[in-house]
């Protein structure tokens, strides 16, 4: 039995399978993860996300910004942009099963001693401390809350993370930290502006943001932490402990797998 | 060989690049021919019509190939229009291949396929050596930039500038007379040169000379030379391996006014290239005004090239970078005033509320 990591499918679901051939994946022995992003953009959501769903006893997925968006827009909290293409999922019959699943999907996952999570963990969280945070959010997806959640997800404040926060805005940095979060300074304060390679000077007036997994005093510095989220910077981390798996792929650059035993990489191109 | 009813003396042959670059074995376009023993008056006679009221040169009637007779030059005044020209049915044909620039230029194929080579063009092609006719040679100052295309022309089959030819263009450069050149001519050379195979060396040739900043509007860098080459390895067009040069070159702040017309298409795409380079878009904001920045959304874009350029010189435009820029275009560029107008908003109002709308989708698109 081996387990296997992929980086943002956004619907590829080809390259997907390019990736599985590459491993001979055996789906009644081995595992996979994925960081999440499972769809939009790509040529073929409602089949990759048919593909975890059936295999959802051998799988596990944490939930990503545009996972979040699809569900917001099946429940009616939010329209589709002009750059989304999830409408196979949205026309399905099996729609509302598929979206039930994801909303009891994680938005991190601990196991073997590796940390799993969409974007990220702030410099000032340990994994645990994630963790506990991540299930505050999970425990309304999985209610009758959850619409009110949806309306209130969207947008970039507060950018740090207080203990005192509560309710919908509580929930709404700790979504970002964990979803969408590229850059920040070393306190945690999030630079939601910045998507590319470098940070752009200001976003923070000033103040000096970093990569969230590049600050020195990171409490998670320690800890082995696979992310997707952040194309532009092609799985670049400059450190071994973390692991970028986003390469690009809807942008027609490469998919990538990871065994996470062997820590072997597999790539596809897009 | 084609055959002419002119004169009972008179011979036909070809001559220049045809001769070359069939010796060569080098793809050849255009075919120049020598008319030796004819006057003026037979050609039109036969057809052909004279380019110029005092320049012996006629097109064919059908195939528009060019048919001279032969001349002899001497210069009487600066410059290119400084010319005497001499023809008449006694010129022969050594004395017009002698007017030429290079040796491997001033070579003739009779009718049977003879060649008549007075000036050793053979040997030189044979040693891969590109050298003047004779003294000549200084006589039309262009041909320090057509000495230094034919060498990015033949670079890759190893062709390399003769030492005295060197000497002689180092003393052309030095006596001021590149500064007399037209700028369109110095600009259809330079263009030229920019399409051959090897467009560095007419570059770094320049450069070596001291010519760069006498004719160019910049100063040729290693930095420079290097994005040429990364541009000419990937795009075989003159547009877009100008910006990569131009982009990259120090700025020359001796002369002020360089003996060059560029079109302002290359000019422009040089500068909006060198804006970015280095800086790749990061925010929704950013990306919106790069697309501005390289007039996305109206006729005569120069989107698409300004991101050849920037992908093949800059490495923090790699493939994925690229790719959201493009992505971003189309979406905002689908983003028309239309919609607005039938929400009865005005003027500044319209275009506030397309850009705003430009915004949302990108940053909708560019959240990984």
């Amino acid at each position: 039995m081996a387990t296997y990591v992929v980086g943002d499918i956004q619907g590829c679901f080809d390259q997907f399978q390019c990736l599985l051939e590459k491993v001979s994946f055996n789906p009644d022995r081995d595992v996979i993860w994925s960081v999440g992003d499972l769809i939009n953009r790509g040529s073929n959501n409602l089949a990759t996300l048919r593909w975890f769903h059936e295999r959802r006893d051998n799988s596990v997925v944490v939930l990503g910004n545009h996972d979040l968006h699809l569900m917001a827009v099946s429940a009616g909290a939010r329209k589709m942009s002009k750059s989304d293409n999830f409408d196979d999922i949205l026309d399905a019959p099996d729609r509302e099963i598929l979206i039930e699943w994801l909303h009891h999907q994680p938005l991190m996952h601990h196991e073997h001693g590796v940390t799993l999570v969409h974007a990220g963990i702030p410099p000032m969280w340990s994994v645990s401390e994630a963790l506990d945070h991540a299930a505050e959010v999970e425990k309304v997806l999985r209610g009758s809350d959850c619409i009110r959640f949806f309306n209130a997800m969207y947008g970039n404040d507060p950018i740090v993370w207080d203990d005192q926060l509560t309710g919908m805005t509580r929930l709404r940095v700790i979504t970002n930290y964990l979803t969408r979060m590229r850059y920040c300074t070393k306190k945690g304060k999030l630079d939601l502006i910045s998507k590319g390679p470098t940070p752009t000077a200001n976003a923070l007036k000033g103040k000096k943001v970093a990569p969230w997994f590049s600050h020195e005093g990171r409490r998670t510095k320690d800890d082995v932490v696979i992310f997707g989220h952040w194309a532009s910077i092609d799985g670049v981390t400059n450190s071994p402990n973390v692991i970028g798996l986003d390469t690009g792929c809807v942008w027609g650059n490469k998919m990538t797998l990871m065994a996470l035993e062997s820590r072997t990489f597999y790539r596809c191109n897009c | 060989m084609m055959t002419f009813d002119l004169a009972p003396t008179a011979r036909v042959y070809k001559v220049g690049g045809a001769v070359r670059d069939t010796l060569l074995n080098y793809p050849h376009s255009e075919t120049d021919w020598v008319v030796v023993g004819a006057t003026p008056k037979a050609l039109l006679a036969s057809g052909f019509r004279q380019v110029g009221a005092d320049f012996p040169v006629f097109l064919h009637p059908e195939t528009g190939e060019e048919f001279a007779l032969a001349r002899t030059e001497r210069k009487s005044g600066q410059g290119y229009h400084g010319f005497t020209v001499h023809a008449d049915p006694s010129v022969t044909l050594e004395e017009d291949l002698l007017r030429r620039d290079l040796t491997i230029n001033a070579m003739a194929l009779d009718e049977h396929g003879d060649l008549i080579d007075p000036y050793g063009g053979q040997r030189d092609l044979d040693a891969k050596v590109l050298r003047h006719v004779s003294a000549n040679f200084s006589e039309d100052p262009l041909r320090v930039l057509r000495t230094c295309r034919f060498a990015a022309r033949y670079h890759h089959l190893g062709f390399t500038v003769a030492e005295k030819t060197m000497q002689l263009m180092r003393d052309i450069v030095t006596s001021g007379e590149l500064s007399v050149l037209a700028p369109d001519r110095v600009w259809r050379e330079t263009e030229k040169a920019l399409n051959e195979n090897t467009p560095r060396t007419y570059f770094s040739l320049l450069r070596t000379l001291g010519a760069d900043n006498i004719v160019l509007p910049f100063v040729v860098t290693d930095n420079s030379l290097d994005a040429l080459d990364s541009m000419a390895s990937i795009a075989p067009n003159s547009l877009h391996r100008w910006a990569g040069l131009a982009s990259s070159a120090a700025a020359n702040k001796q002369v002020v006014a360089p003996v060059i017309n560029i079109p302002k298409r290359y000019d422009q795409l040089a500068a909006r290239v060198q804006r970015y380079r280095g800086s790749p878009p990061q925010t929704p904001e950013d990306t919106l005004a790069f697309l501005e920045h390289f007039d996305a959304f109206r006729q005569g874009s120069q989107l698409a090239d300004g991101l050849v350029v920037l992908g093949a010189i800059d490495e923090s435009f790699h493939k994925t970078q690229v790719a959201r820029i493009q992505k971003g275009g189309q979406l905002a560029a689908s983003v028309r005033g239309e919609q607005f107008i039938k929400q009865h908003l005005k003027g500044p109002e319209i275009k506030a509320a397309i850009s705003a709308e430009r915004l949302r989708q990108l940053d909708a698109l560019l959240d990984d």
